[in-house]
């Protein structure tokens, strides 16, 4: 996905382990890769621009993933979110769903998250063309 | 009536009910059924104490019942921090292993890797077992079983034990710490090592809560031990930004911690609770009014036993 190459991708994860990884993974795709500490850090940039992708953790101290997630399809419509989460609860599973973003369970491989991220940016470029 | 008989049936219903007082009910005394005052008041007496019985009885069978409730809230209890603990065990190992996972099946995609990459790589495969190592080892210090040796302890030597480790430190942070803890406190009975690292947990939460560093408001923890009745009562203060009351109510759940990741390891409290539960003492929270935390151990006041 060639393309794709333009797309910018936010990630927020409070594990530095988790979003080194995460991060080695969306810059095989985009060369535009932003990563922040936390919910906070992650609305601040989303105050001063747009992304194509959020990738963000659920749980995290502060603002969680699910806020983070309920603010994106508010006020970034085109912004496709991806949440990663260790555990679940049926109900937070059920809310995020419920926005419309994509929910992965961890521990996943790279492939997985190269699949997701790689449908993610495709949904991002048609909502670009209908843009145009 | 003579008045010899009717002592003697006054006698009577004494004996019924001092055997009652003493929950016999099944010892009626003898009518004579002559239509007499006396004998009203043996019926009365008697089927009273029979009533009375039967509500004895009931009242057996339902505290019987209640035991058994309070007993299977007790099993409800357990299994439920056991769902606890296994989904907090669920959630901090998917941590460490979706690093594993990522970068194994990056490394597995790029078999010919630049030798730099390949290094990094492996160095976070590295980092992330180590972590999951450490998690294990603190489930596993959560869930044994150590026998407790408790004895007749000085009250200050598991605190200034803990503090020694903290010391240097604490000065090197910058945090003061302030100890006011009277001569002549009584003994505790305690395992020492045990409450040692209640302590130590107690004052590695004290230092975390001052590194987030909030207001410009000095550093500092204040120790305090006081004898009050049949308990020594510890507090450890800090002057940090206080734990916000949403988490207070979870602050001693395994696994929840307000740290950054891979930084808490959500046990540090549960644990200490347990310890000083073993104790027959109590730890609790409390925030302080001007803004900062406060735990308050707990622990008995040794009695009679010699010193070892």
């Amino acid at each position: 996905m060639t393309g794709s190459r333009t797309f910018s991708i936010l990630i927020a994860d409070d594990d530095e382990l988790v979003r080194g990884v995460l991060t080695i993974v969306a810059e095989e795709l985009s060369d535009e890769v932003v990563v922040v500490e936390g919910g906070a850090a992650a609305l601040a940039k989303l105050e001063t621009r747009r992304f194509d992708v959020l990738i963000t953790d659920l749980r995290m101290p502060g603002v969680d993933g699910l806020e983070l997630t309920r603010f994106v399809t508010r006020e970034h419509p085109h912004t496709r979110v991806i949440v990663v989460t260790g555990f679940a609860t049926p109900e937070s599973e059920r809310a995020v769903r419920k926005l419309g973003a994509e929910l992965i369970q961890k521990p996943f491989g790279a492939r997985l998250l190269r699949e997701r991220i790689q449908s993610a940016l495709e949904a991002a470029a048609s909502f670009r063309q209908r843009e145009l | 009536v003579t008045d010899d008989e009717l002592q003697s049936q006054l006698d009577a219903l004494t004996t019924v009910l001092l055997a009652v007082a003493r929950g016999r009910f099944d010892r009626p005394a003898p009518r004579s059924y002559d239509g007499s005052a006396v004998d009203t008041l043996t019926f009365l007496v008697n089927s009273t104490a029979e009533e009375v019985g039967f509500l004895v009885a009931e009242l057996e069978r339902e505290r019987e019942e209640l035991r058994k409730a309070q007993e299977r809230l007790v099993e409800a209890a357990k299994l439920a921090a056991l769902g606890e603990l296994a989904g907090g065990v669920a959630h901090e190992l998917n941590q460490p292993l979706t690093a594993i996972r990522i970068v194994t099946e990056l490394l597995e995609d790029q078999p010919d890797g630049h030798p730099a990459d390949r290094a990094d790589k492996l160095s976070l495969i590295r980092r992330a077992a180590e972590r999951m190592s450490r998690i294990v080892d603190g489930v596993r210090t959560f869930a044994r079983k150590t026998s407790f040796e408790l004895a007749r302890t000085d009250a200050l030597r598991p605190l200034d034990e803990a503090l020694a480790l903290f010391a240097e430190e604490l000065r090197r942070a910058g945090i003061a710490v302030e100890r006011r803890t009277p001569g002549g406190l009584p003994p505790v009975l305690a395992d020492s090592d045990r409450l040692q690292q209640v302590f130590v947990n107690l004052l590695a939460n004290a230092r975390d809560a001052l590194r987030t560093g909030t207001s410009g408001a000095p550093l500092r923890i204040s120790l305090t031990a006081s004898h009050q009745a049949e308990v020594v009562l510890y507090c450890v203060d800090d002057s940090g930004p206080g734990i916000r009351p949403e988490d207070a109510q979870r602050i001693f759940d395994p696994f929840f911690t307000t740290k950054p990741a891979g930084q808490g390891s959500g046990l540090g409290l549960a644990v200490s609770l347990g310890i000083v539960q073993e104790h027959g003492g109590s730890l609790s929270y409390e925030a302080l009014p001007e803004g900062g935390a406060r735990f308050i151990v707990r622990i008995p006041v040794a009695r009679d036993e010699p010193l070892p």
